[in-house]
């Protein structure tokens, strides 16, 4: 079948897990989704909606002949199963892309009997499954060390796999039904259901190395977990140090009830009580003026306008700035240079400018003004540039300046 | 001695030039000489608040330079004196608003409160009639933007020396989407002196060219600048409770043509 294989709301083995109690579970559970069982290279689908069975595959199988082969395929303990969540509203999209694998009624009859008591209650009693190690090494290994006798999680030293003990019970232990693996598993599943699960790896079946249980001695193993096989370091420390913080969760479930209400508590007082200064500004994205603003709109206050006493400097500033550049033109002897301003109404002002120039001889006079006619737009322009450069503010004040350029 | 009050608010359209007005006929009706100069010269809506409209020498006037400040003083509603600042634009280039500081040194002779209807904004104008002051009335509604607005204002207020004596809330609508004063008190960190309600009677009396305090001084925000302006001068004010007339009573009134 064509589904989208994302990260796995669950994973574990077939030994950890009854078929049937994880068909009842997703049903009871209204599970939208699938789940995908692997056995050596062989890969199976069961798709739901709202937790009905609706197709299946099996390698080339479809519908009733797949479900048969799942089934035998639990049969084996290395056999992988996932759970993958899926939206509902995608669910029929998925349908249609699979309509040779939608199941039917002979499916049904197949699944339901699956689906009963009798049949899934091959074990009334709690009885631990021992659990194959292949790689006892590390297992020894993992036992030798305390904090993995405390954990229930193995961890080797070169495939860096884990894994974490479930109790396996009988789902028909009325008792121990709500602690069952199965059941726990299936709960995970569906707290899970919107996506959110912590890091889930993919489980490398012949890396994954199981701790055989005892009995529930401590309640840490009251607490089913999926085995969680690891290939990657970060990724198996991530997983463990999450299931670790669950399985945490779980034993100080009252401890950690009073913790919340410790914890939601001050923030209901947070919001009782009024705010300080800046989570105010902060909520309503206010901001202070900066003190280098505060001085530019002062200084623009203060420098906007002109007393009679500033016309006087800025004459005689403007007069030496230009007299000063004109000077610095090769041609110019001598410069005398008059600043005239007009504060009534509005800054204004006259420039004369008297040049005397060396171009200014016999020939040139024969040759025409068109020298000084040049000269005159370079000295006009040199005292603009000289006005623009004292009011850099108000550069258009320029055009409030008349220069006038007298070559002689 | 005068004080010398500027009416601030930062944004505009928040209700100063309204809150102004009214105040100012309220501190005139407790027996101080007020006057109230409009220094929004670029946006002068206090003499149509006010229903002086039309009045020959202005503030604009004054600051071109063509006329004296004593001939810009009118007598207002309820005794207040009034500088409106010329709604022609034709003045406004010629104007220079360093002669407000003379002009206000003539004023202040002439009262004992000189409340100043400041312009929006932080231009030139308006940092004018802020500085010209000793003390400031800062307004604001309690909206994000306006309150951002009056709290630029502050600081700048703050800087050039004035005392802020408080902020007045306009427009409170008892909306939880808006601030609330304890925390418009706590952003500006300037008391709230007044709640003024939103009120559709003072647009009423806005049309008519009446202060509300003088049209409807039985409303809540009648009552509520009344209060302020005793606040400010230390008098006692005993709120007048509206009218309990039924509908019916109401709309004979009406029907006789009463306002």
């Amino acid at each position: 079948m064509e589904l989208p294989i994302t990260r796995p709301s669950m994973m574990c083995y077939a030994d950890e897990v009854e078929f049937p109690d994880l068909l009842n579970d997703l049903s009871a559970k209204k599970h939208n989704g699938f789940i995908r069982v692997t056995t050596s290279s062989e890969e199976g689908f069961i798709l739901f909606k709202d937790g009905k069975e609706i197709a299946a595959s099996y390698i080339r199988y479809s519908r009733v002949d797949a479900i048969e082969k799942i089934k035998i395929a639990m049969e084996d303990n290395t056999t992988l199963i996932e759970i993958f969540n899926v939206r509902q509203n995608q669910i029929d999209f998925f349908m249609d892309m699979n309509k040779p694998y939608i199941i039917g009624s002979d499916a049904y009859d197949l699944i339901n009997e699956l689906k009963k008591p009798d049949e899934v209650d091959k074990e009334p009693e709690h009885i631990p499954k021992p659990k194959a190690v292949p790689k006892p090494k590390p297992v020894s290994e993992a036992l030798k060390d305390p904090e993995n006798n405390s954990k229930p999680i193995t961890e080797t030293v070169e495939e860096k796999s884990i894994s974490k003990p479930i109790n396996d019970m009988s789902p028909a232990d009325p008792d121990n039904e709500s602690e069952s693996l199965s059941t726990e598993t299936i709960n995970e599943i569906v707290s899970d259901s919107e996506m959110e699960t912590g890091p889930v790896t993919e489980i490398k079946e012949n890396e994954t190395i199981k701790e055989p249980l005892n009995e529930k001695s401590s309640v840490d193993e009251t607490i089913p977990e999926p085995v969680i096989s690891i290939t990657e370091v970060n990724e198996s420390l991530m997983a463990v140090s999450s299931k670790d913080k669950i399985v945490s969760e779980n034993l100080n479930a009252s401890t950690e009830s009073s913790e919340k209400d410790l914890e939601r508590n001050p923030m209901e007082k947070i919001t009782e009580t009024p705010m300080d200064r800046s989570e105010l500004m902060k909520k309503y994205g206010i901001k202070d003026i900066q003190e280098e603003d505060v001085s530019n709109i002062l200084e623009s206050y203060k420098g906007g306008s002109v007393s009679d006493e500033d016309v006087e400097k800025i004459e005689l500033t403007l007069m030496n700035k230009i007299k000063k550049s004109i000077l610095a033109i090769p041609k110019i002897k001598g410069a005398e240079v008059m600043v005239f301003l007009d504060n009534a109404n509005g800054l204004s002002g006259k420039v004369n400018i008297m040049i005397e120039s060396d171009t200014k001889g016999f020939l040139s006079r024969i040759m025409g003004d068109s020298k000084d006619i040049n000269l005159e737009r370079q000295i006009i322009e040199i005292s603009q540039i000289e006005i623009r450069k004292s009011f850099r503010k108000f550069p258009e004040i320029v055009d409030k300046f008349n220069v006038n350029v007298e070559i002689s | 001695m005068t004080r010398v009050i500027t009416v601030a608010s930062g944004k505009g359209g928040v209700g100063k030039t309204t809150i102004t007005a009214n105040l100012g006929v309220a501190l005139a009706t407790y027996g101080e000489e007020t006057i109230v100069l409009d220094a929004d010269v670029a946006m002068a809506n206090l003499e149509l608040i006010l229903g002086m409209e039309g009045k020959s020498v202005t503030l604009h006037d004054v600051l071109s330079g063509a006329a004296a400040i004593e001939d810009a003083i009118y007598e207002g509603p309820g005794g207040v004196k009034v500088v409106p600042a010329g709604i022609s634009l034709e003045g406004l280039r010629k104007i220079k608003m360093d002669r407000l500081e003379s002009a206000l040194e003539v004023l202040v002779e002439n009262a004992d409160i000189l409340l100043i209807d400041a312009p929006a904004g932080l231009e030139k104008d308006a940092l004018a009639a802020i500085a010209a002051a000793q003390e400031m009335i800062l307004v604001t509604t309690p909206e994000v933007p306006s309150i951002s607005d009056a709290l630029k204002t502050k600081i700048i207020a703050n800087k050039l020396g004035v005392d802020i004596i408080g902020v007045v809330i306009n427009r409170e609508q008892h909306d939880k989407t808006f601030l609330t004063i304890t925390e418009i008190e706590t952003i500006l960190e300037v008391p709230v002196i007044a709640v003024i309600p939103d009120d559709p009677e003072v647009s009423r009396a806005a049309a008519f060219g009446e202060p509300l305090i003088i049209k409807n001084p039985k409303s809540p925000t009648s009552n509520a600048i009344m209060q302020l302006g005793a606040d400010l001068i230390g008098e006692e004010y005993q709120p007048i409770e509206p009218d309990k007339k039924g509908v019916i009573a109401k709309l004979v009134e009406g029907l006789l043509g009463r306002r």
